[in-house]
């Protein structure tokens, strides 16, 4: 593939609850997920009662495969990898299955180990969440298996598989409708004895449950908290968790299905999957988990982009997974990189000269760095209002490493990086605090002296040293060419950190 | 247009313009042709308001016009019109206002889509082989005092669009203080950031092969270069740009016979034109000589016309739509769909042709939203609607394209009882109509598979019924059938049903 062009893969992920399909375009050094498509199997149901596919699960097997083979080609898709989970490897007719799957269907299903599964779930893990300096583990419970992986500073240090899949654990302890308190209390402590080998201690501060069941947790807590963004990734706290807990353990499946964004299909499932996240929290002491949507086929998205000989940027940088995405999402919108990286990096020098008298710290340098990085890519839907555009992009793209209420502040920095200041009409902008607002407005202020210092958009000015005295601010610029574009453009972009610092910046 | 006298007046950011021409039998000859140098603009790119000074100067130079008008009894006959001097300047309304008070004119602001719009149909109609260029490519700019209004089309499409603030006047003003001797590489420098601005828009690899040129700067060229034919030479415009990159305006304006105003803005028009031919990769550039209040006059009398438009339209909302990454195939099924629905729903619909062009840009932009997350794909696709700005396509028209493509999926009855309430009964009712068949079009391909081929519709007693042939059973078709058409029934007071039938399997 080169520069440039595109092209689509499909990869398939049957588990023992679901099968889901995700099609890709890959571009260059990123890709974007076009379709995701599921359709409820629960082939545990039959592989945790008789112990083996019986000839209709087969025909539904081939029947939904045939299907997505057609939905991935009518997405230009010429190839499509599937992998198989936990019920495929215990079938007693696995064999037979992936035969006739593969006669009926032309597709080659791969049954993945349980330790595989794991390495997928971090490789997922790993594209969405800032790991390092991080001590965290990733449980992704599936209907069979439930795969324990350890991730330290970024690095995947140990993975288990443990037969803790949810449907498992239900047909095994849940039994009556609702469960027994008899019942549940059995469950955990079969979940505690298999999780003891483990050691999961107190040193782990992050914990990330994926799967349909704990992604639907988050979905119901969303709901309930009438949230408006949605987002790949979510957060729920440990006391929500508590309580979704008691509740279910007390509700009938009838009863249950009520709940608003709770998937009918995950009704007597979601429990098992929510007791034994519990129970992790538990051991490490952390306040709640993440979820990740599209855990396991992420995973295999990027590990089938990878076997294309394309690593994607986030995986040579494991020291900034959030960094890594500002680039792809930059990528994704064909962004000027030079240019961002120099206006970056000229931020950069101006951020830290001024940071003092303009009493920013901590995570600031990191809002200002997604807007210097993002500030154009509006450009790719129109110049004409673009500023808007980037906003609209920024604000609908999935950063990471960001909450919610910080993506909002760099889609603002990065709004304002022209000469329009807010007005009372711009309600994105009003609906922020007085405090967010003015760091919002300081941080576009850093940003359109960086970006007029690269006006000609040749990286002329290489370095830059800021001297700040109690009546005027003195930018020192060293450059090798011409800067009188530069000289010009920082001149009219002044005015807004003049009146800021309460005093005027000299550009020498 | 009928027979008699129209006028048309611009106010541009260096001069007032006013052209009277008499209409005789569909025949137009001028009459008499008006132009006041005045620097409107100077203020507007500098401060940003006309200073009140101005405002009466303008005024005066203006009730001259206003006398012009009454001394050829043109009454209602006329349109007078504002580019970017009075468009940027933050008190353009009181300037609008003192204006109609003080003259009687009633101003209008151009917006630059509509300005380039303009230019182009003037452009079109005045040069022969036009149709060849714009299938081979061509970039029609028009470089007037505040703006670089462009224009870029290939393969009867409109690949881009858009005024960017590089006018001559405005390029003077921002340099002004830069030494003489330096300032034409500034000019160099802000004109090649245009042109990559420009670039980063299209798509990569876009080929031209022409360069048009109109707007108020290429008369001063035209007064110093003096050619025959209706096209200058890039050898001709680099020699000129050479003898005065480094020369003080007065030994301009000595050496090449040309007033004082013409001479300051000689230099960034000239860097302009270079730039603008680099980037063609051209090294002739044809222009017409027809003046702006001349094409307005031409333009709003109804003298010319732009051939061709809706199949343009068409072309580039299907270029736009590849460049958010639509599902062709699917694309192209709803538009059949929709625009046969149309067709055979006409006893009961009672839409036109412009509502027909409606349903199907929809049909063809409704899923580009996924382009930005499949997540809320209709808010994207929305979002993006409303940023297209294809020249001559009134705002109207893309708006209710973007509606829309909001309520092609999703609970269709939440948008009218809550977004779309305060709208007048009769553009609700619109709006109802087309998103019933968009919706029906888009889910009888709702599979992306092309299950359902062709189909027949009947309109019978208290029903409506889609008679499909199919390669299979559409499921999904009819799961999304079902959810989809629900508000048809409410819209048309008939329901509307799917029958299937399978040709092979």
């Amino acid at each position: 593939m080169s520069s440039g062009e595109s092209v689509n893969v499909a990869v398939v992920d049957i588990g023992s609850n679901s099968l889901r399909l995700q099609i890709s375009e890959v571009k260059d050094k990123s890709y974007k997920i076009l379709d995701d498509y599921k359709e409820m199997l629960r082939l545990g149901d039959s592989i945790y009662t008789v112990g083996y596919f019986t000839p209709e699960v087969i025909n539904r097997i081939v029947e939904t495969l045939t299907g997505v083979k057609k939905l991935a080609e009518s997405r230009g898709c010429k190839n499509i990898r599937a992998i198989a989970t936990a019920a495929f490897r215990e079938a007693d007719n696995m064999g037979e299955a992936l035969i006739r799957i593969e006669d009926a269907c032309g597709i080659k299903v791969e049954v993945i180990s349980g330790e595989e599964e794991a390495r997928l779930t971090y490789l997922a893990a790993t594209a969405n969440f800032e790991l390092a300096g991080r001590k965290a583990v990733v449980v992704d419970i599936g209907g069979g298996s439930t795969e324990y992986t350890i991730i330290t500073d970024g690095k995947l240090e140990r993975s288990e598989s443990l037969p803790l899949g949810c449907n498992r654990l239900m047909r095994e302890f849940l039994k009556k409708d609702p469960p027994t308190s008899g019942q549940i209390l059995e469950m955990k402590e079969h979940i505690k004895s298999a999780q003891a080998p483990l050691g999961l201690g107190r040193d782990i501060n992050m914990v990330i449950c994926t799967g349909g069941s704990m992604n639907n947790v988050a979905v119901v807590k969303h709901f309930k908290d009438k949230a408006v963004r949605d987002s790949n990734v979510k957060y729920v706290e440990r006391s929500f968790l508590k309580k979704f807990i008691k509740d279910f353990s007390q509700k009938s499946y009838n009863q249950r299905i009520k709940t608003e964004g709770l998937e009918e299909n995950r009704g007597d499932l979601i429990l098992p999957a929510a007791i034994q996240s519990d129970l992790v929290l538990n051991e490490t002491g952390v306040s709640g988990f993440y979820t990740l949507s599209g855990g396991l086929r992420s995973g295999l998205t990027i590990d089938t982009i990878n076997k294309m000989g394309i690593e994607l940027p986030f995986q040579n940088n494991t020291e900034s997974i959030r960094y890594a995405r500002l680039l792809e999402i930059g990528n994704k919108f064909d962004f000027d990189e030079a240019s961002a990286l120099h206006v970056q990096s000229l931020a950069k020098m101006l951020y830290d000269g001024l940071k003092e008298s303009m009493d920013l710290q901590g995570r600031d340098w990191l809002l200002l760095e997604g807007a210097a990085i993002l500030r154009d890519v509006g450009k790719h839907i129109a110049y004409s209002k673009h500023h808007k555009h980037t906003y609209y992009l920024i604000k609908h793209s999935e950063l990471v490493g960001y909450s919610a209420k910080e993506i909002e502040m760099i889609a603002n920095i990065a709004r304002y990086h022209r000469k329009s200041p807010p007005k009372s009409s711009h309600e994105d902008f009003n609906l922020m605090t007085t405090a967010d607002q003015t760091k919002v407005l300081k941080l576009a202020a850093i940003l359109r002296i960086a970006i007029a210092m690269d006006r000609s958009h040749k990286g002329q000015i290489k370095s830059l040293e800021v001297k700040v005295k109690p009546d005027v601010v003195i930018i020192s610029a060293k450059s090798k060419g011409d800067i009188s574009m530069e000289i010009r453009d920082f001149e009219l972009k002044k005015e807004l950190i003049n009146k800021i610092l309460k005093r005027p910046v000299i550009l020498t | 247009m009928k027979n008699g006298v129209f006028a048309a007046i611009n106010i541009g950011a260096s001069a007032f313009r006013m052209h009277i021409s008499e209409y005789v039998n569909g025949k137009e000859h001028t009459l008499e042709y008006l132009i006041k140098p005045f620097r409107l603009g100077k203020d507007t790119f500098t401060k940003g308001y006309i200073a009140l000074e101005n405002v009466y100067l303008a005024t005066e130079i203006l009730r001259k016009f206003s006398q012009k008008l009454d001394e050829y009894k043109v009454k209602k006959n006329y349109k007078a019109v504002c580019t970017s001097g009075v468009r940027e300047a933050v008190n353009r309304a009181f300037f609008i206002d003192y204006i109609r008070q003080e003259t009687g004119i009633e101003l209008e602001i151009v917006e630059p889509a509509d300005e380039i719009y303009i230019k182009y149909v003037g452009v079109k109609n005045d040069i022969a082989d036009f149709g060849r260029c714009e299938k081979e490519g061509v970039l029609i700019a028009n470089i007037s005092s505040g703006n670089v209004a462009l224009a870029v089309l290939k393969d009867d499409q409109n690949i881009y669009s858009g005024a960017l603030p590089y006018g001559s006047l405005r390029l003077r003003r921002i340099f002004s203080d830069i030494p003489r001797i330096s300032r034409y590489k500034a000019y160099e420098q802000y004109v090649m950031k245009m042109c990559y601005s420009m670039e980063n828009s299209m798509e990569k690899d876009i080929k031209l092969k022409h360069f048009v040129s109109a707007g108020s700067s290429l008369n001063i060229l035209l007064s110093i270069l003096k050619p025959i034919k209706n096209e200058l030479k890039k050898s001709e415009i680099e020699d000129l740009y050479e003898i005065v990159k480094q020369m003080p305006r007065d030994s301009i304006m000595t050496k090449l016979n040309i007033r004082k105003e013409e001479a300051s803005v000689l230099l960034p028009t000239l860097v302009t034109y270079l730039k603008l031919m680099e980037f063609v990769d051209t090294d002739v550039v044809r222009f017409t000589r027809q003046t702006f209040p001349h094409t307005l006059s031409l333009y709003y009398s109804g003298s010319i016309r732009d051939r061709g438009f809706a199949h343009r339209v068409r072309n580039t909302i299907y270029g736009m739509g590849k460049r958010f990454n639509m599902d062709e195939e699917h694309a192209r099924n709803t538009v059949n769909f929709s625009m046969k629905l149309f067709e055979k729903l006409r006893p009961i619909h009672s839409m036109k042709r412009r509502e027909r062009m409606m349903l199907e840009a929809a049909a063809i932009m409704c899923d580009v939203g996924y382009y930005i997350g499949s997540r809320d794909h209709n808010y994207h696709s929305y979002y993006l609607i409303q940023s297209i700005e294809i020249p001559g396509l009134e705002r109207e028209f893309v708006k209710t394209v973007s509606y829309l493509a909001l309520m092609h999926n999703g609970d269709v009855d939440s948008w009218f009882e809550n977004k779309y309430s305060y709208f007048p009964l009769d553009r609700q009712l619109l709006l109802k109509k087309l998103v019933s068949i968009l919706r029906i079009a888009d889910a009888m391909d709702a599979s992306h598979l092309n299950l359902i081929t062709d189909f027949d519709v009947d309109i019978l007693q208290g029903k409506i019924v889609i008679r499909a042939k199919c390669k299979k059973t559409p499921f999904l078709e009819k799961m999304a059938f079902d959810e989809k058409g629900k508000i048809f029934k409410d819209t048309f007071g008939i329901p509307i049903e799917l029958d299937t039938r399978i040709l092979y399997d």
